[in-house]
């Protein structure tokens, strides 16, 4: 769990770089007028949702800290939220050329995925079963 | 044998039949139970189809009789020999039945209310499905629409004549167990216009075995049930008699039979069958095959567990129908709102069960089949006869089984057996044994003579060949002790009245949709039943005025029905499971498109390394 936490951070430390780039990227364009503005609303978009995201890492990286039982359901669904981002981001971007973060993005978030779900990872946080069933079937 | 024996055992076997006559609860709304064939056939004219021409009629309505239906047809290959029990209504007929019906102030035992509804119960692709299902309906043939309210009416007619509720019965004694086999026919199967089911059909023959042991004296114990139902065969149809699923009332097991299908359950509920279009298969293997590699191969947790319990997983190309065996209506047998009549016996087999190969209802050229009537109680619809008639152990499993009270001097036998091919195979090994030892010292003796090579070289082949021989024996003789040990211990149990579990012989069972499964809201049931409908018409709104953003458009309105019907239906979480498991494959393709051979040379390396690192670590230690 320790190792799905750091891992979990290390996520949270990326996303909040991309925004933080993407944020600086548009505050740093000293030339913007009225008519451009909606030109940089997208970057400005784009790196607050990363950090949120990576608020939402970091509060989840903690929770498998602490082994709160909903962390491994959190942890799949920022791994759902970083999927969609940078599959949306290689969708709209193409064909003229997308961030090379996006790739990094998706290798990481798959290899999270695949993780999360091998082996006794989920059972360890699946809710111990109420009532046993009735019968025997198998 | 006598003609007054025949009456004798005839007698006995009916008494038999008589004690253990079951007792059928239906679900309110159940408009046909089981009647005796002789006032259907009356009712029915008798029909030719052969292939690619027209039906002829043989025998019109009101001539045919049972003796008459006996009669040997010869026909084509191809051709169909059906009865017709309705024929084309007369319409101020029906509309007086139709009004007399909506009148009548309605026994509460006689009114069906679906309750949650199957579409609430399954996802968006098994809707669309079934959406296209029901269109299919108007393409291939079918019972027409009039057919189940005129077949309720001649129904009450015949009842209005000589109300009866009948079962046919045959007693067959076969392997030491005496085995009762239960028949039932219904004029006419209203699972789909009546019950939201797959299919309307006229006749319906319905049937369940029950197995019983008798002791030298003579006396009768049942030991197994087994009720024919969808889908399912051998072991699995089968219920020890001592398993709590087998209600019983008395001697008499209760049956809870499928409203309008009269499929028989043994417990009552609601149970979620699934129908398999014959051209969606190869999509239905797909899936399954998917769904084996996510979670055997990549040891992946599944989405969607809720219908596992089933014995077989959710497929969204599967058609859900729910069959409705609540048994809170109608109950007939033995003390309850209607007794049955005397058994009619099948043993001997009357001319009309073994002459007559052709439907008992209307053939409306299915190719699904599930519109077409059955054959009779010896027959499938292609002629051919059933297995429950002539084997009726091994349908449901049970031939490979003795009956209780034989099964010890069964395993004594067996462990006789077993001893005596130890005894033998002991005293081959010996003899093998001595040969090889003989065959070893001579070898041994041969070492360092170099005349001697040839001989050697044979001695060496024998002492392999006879190696091998004599440990494949011995493993013989491990498996047969382990066997004896495990039949000692079988007897021993058996002698404390323990017979083992009674539901370990079952891979997969029929169970009722759970309560969890059915505490879904009124407006859950309302969302499915419009959700469908909606995203068609979101789909068209937005091709008409918005068709640049109809890709993303469609993906947001798709996420957010799904979305919504999940927070109510209390599966966020799987939900969760199920998108990011898409997401993960989508976003692995592009990686493998992106970068394929970057992801080939990466592999080479890391699988060189790893060599590398393996046989440096051999070096180490």
């Amino acid at each position: 769990m320790t190792v799905l936490g750091l891992l979990l951070l290390v996520q949270a430390a990326g996303l909040f770089t991309i925004g933080t780039v993407n944020l600086l990227r548009t505050s740093l364009r000293l030339g913007i007028t009225p008519e451009t503005v909606m030109d940089e609303l997208p970057n400005a978009a784009r790196g607050s949702l990363f950090i949120a995201l990576a608020l939402l890492a970091l509060l989840v990286s903690s929770s498998f800290f602490r082994l709160r039982p909903t962390a491994w359901l959190s942890a799949l669904l920022v791994q759902g939220l970083t999927l969609f981002f940078a599959l949306s981001l290689y969708l709209r971007d193409r064909p003229g050329g997308h961030p090379h973060y996006a790739y990094v993005m998706m290798l990481y978030a798959l290899f999270m995925v695949i993780y999360l779900n091998y082996g006794d990872v989920p059972a360890a946080f699946r809710p111990k079963p109420e009532f046993l069933d009735r019968g025997q079937d198998r | 044998m006598t003609v007054e024996d025949t009456l004798q055992t005839a007698e006995a076997d009916r008494a038999l039949l008589r004690r253990f006559e079951p007792v059928i609860r239906y679900t309110r709304g159940e408009r046909f139970f089981p009647m005796d064939v002789e006032p259907y056939v009356r009712e029915c004219s008798l029909w030719q189809q052969p292939p690619d021409e027209d039906p002829a009629c043989l025998v019109p309505e009101g001539q045919l009789t049972l003796e008459k239906l006996a009669e040997p047809r010869a026909g084509g290959f191809g051709t169909v020999h059906y009865l017709k029990f309705i024929e084309p209504l007369d319409i101020i007929e029906l509309a007086r039945y139709q009004l007399e019906e909506s009148l009548k102030r309605k026994d509460p035992k006689d009114v069906f209310r679906a309750g949650r509804g199957r579409l609430a119960r399954v996802g968006y692709g098994s809707r669309f499905v079934d959406a296209l299902f029901s269109v299919t309906l108007l393409a291939r043939g079918r019972v027409p629409g009039d057919t189940a309210a005129a077949a309720a009416l001649t129904y009450r007619q015949m009842m209005a004549q000589r109300e009866h509720q009948c079962y046919f019965g045959r007693v067959i004694r076969r392997n030491g167990w005496v085995a009762l086999q239960y028949w039932f026919f219904y004029p006419f199967n209203n699972w789909r216009s009546g019950f939201f089911g797959v299919n309307d059909h006229e006749a319906d023959w319905e049937m369940i075995y029950l197995y019983l042991s008798e002791s030298d004296a003579g006396e009768v114990r049942p030991e197994w049930a087994a009720y024919a139902s969808h889908d399912f065969s051998g072991d699995d149809l089968r219920r020890r008699w001592d398993d709590p699923e087998v209600e019983k009332v008395g001697e008499h097991p209760v049956i809870y039979a499928g409203a309008g299908s009269h499929a028989s359950y043994y417990s009552r509920g609601e149970y979620l069958a699934e129908l398999e279009l014959p051209f969606l298969s190869p999509l239905v293997r797909l899936v399954d095959r998917l769904q084996d590699v996510w979670r055997k191969t990549l040891r992946q947790v599944s989405g969607d567990k809720r219908r596992e319990t089933n014995g077989s997983e959710f497929n969204v190309f599967r058609i859900p129908f729910v069959d409705y065996a609540r048994g809170d209506g109608v109950s007939i047998g033995p003390g309850q709102d209607k007794e049955w009549d005397a058994p009619q016996l099948l043993d001997p087999a009357p001319a009309w069960v073994v002459e007559y190969r052709g439907l008992w209802g209307l053939y409306a050229r299915d190719p699904i089949a599930g519109e077409n009537a059955p054959a009779g109680p010896v027959y499938n619809r292609d002629g051919m006869v059933r297995r429950s008639w002539y084997d009726p152990l091994g349908w449901a499993g049970l031939d490979k089984l003795p009956p209780p009270d034989e099964a010890l001097a069964k395993i004594q036998e067996r462990r006789a057996e077993l001893e005596a091919e130890r005894a033998a195979l002991a005293q081959t090994i010996a003899g093998k044994q001595h040969a090889l030892v003989d065959l070893g010292v001579e070898a041994a003796a041969m070492q360092g003579r170099p005349h001697l090579e040839k001989l050697h070289n044979a001695h060496a082949e024998k002492i392999s060949a006879l190696s091998k021989e004599l440990n494949q024996l011995r493993a013989q003789l491990t498996a047969n002790d382990a066997l004896a040990e495990a039949l000692d211990l079988y007897a021993a149990q058996l002698r404390a009245g323990d017979r083992g579990p009674a539901r370990a012989h079952i891979h997969r069972a029929h169970r009722p949709a759970s309560d969890v499964g059915l505490q879904l809201s009124r407006f859950a049931e309302f969302w499915a039943a419009i959700s469908i409908g909606l995203m068609m018409i979101g789909f068209v709104i937005m091709a008409l005025f918005a068709r640049h953003y109809l890709l993303f458009g469609l993906a947001g309105l798709i996420s957010v029905i799904v979305f919504v019907e999940a927070g109510f239906r209390r599966q966020l979480p799987q939900l969760i499971i199920s998108a990011t498991a898409g997401l993960a494959v989508v976003a692995a393709l592009v990686l493998l498109f992106e970068f394929f051979w970057q992801i080939v040379v990466l592999a080479v390396i890391v699988a060189g390394g790893y060599i590398m690192w393996e046989n440096l670590r051999e070096l180490r230690a």
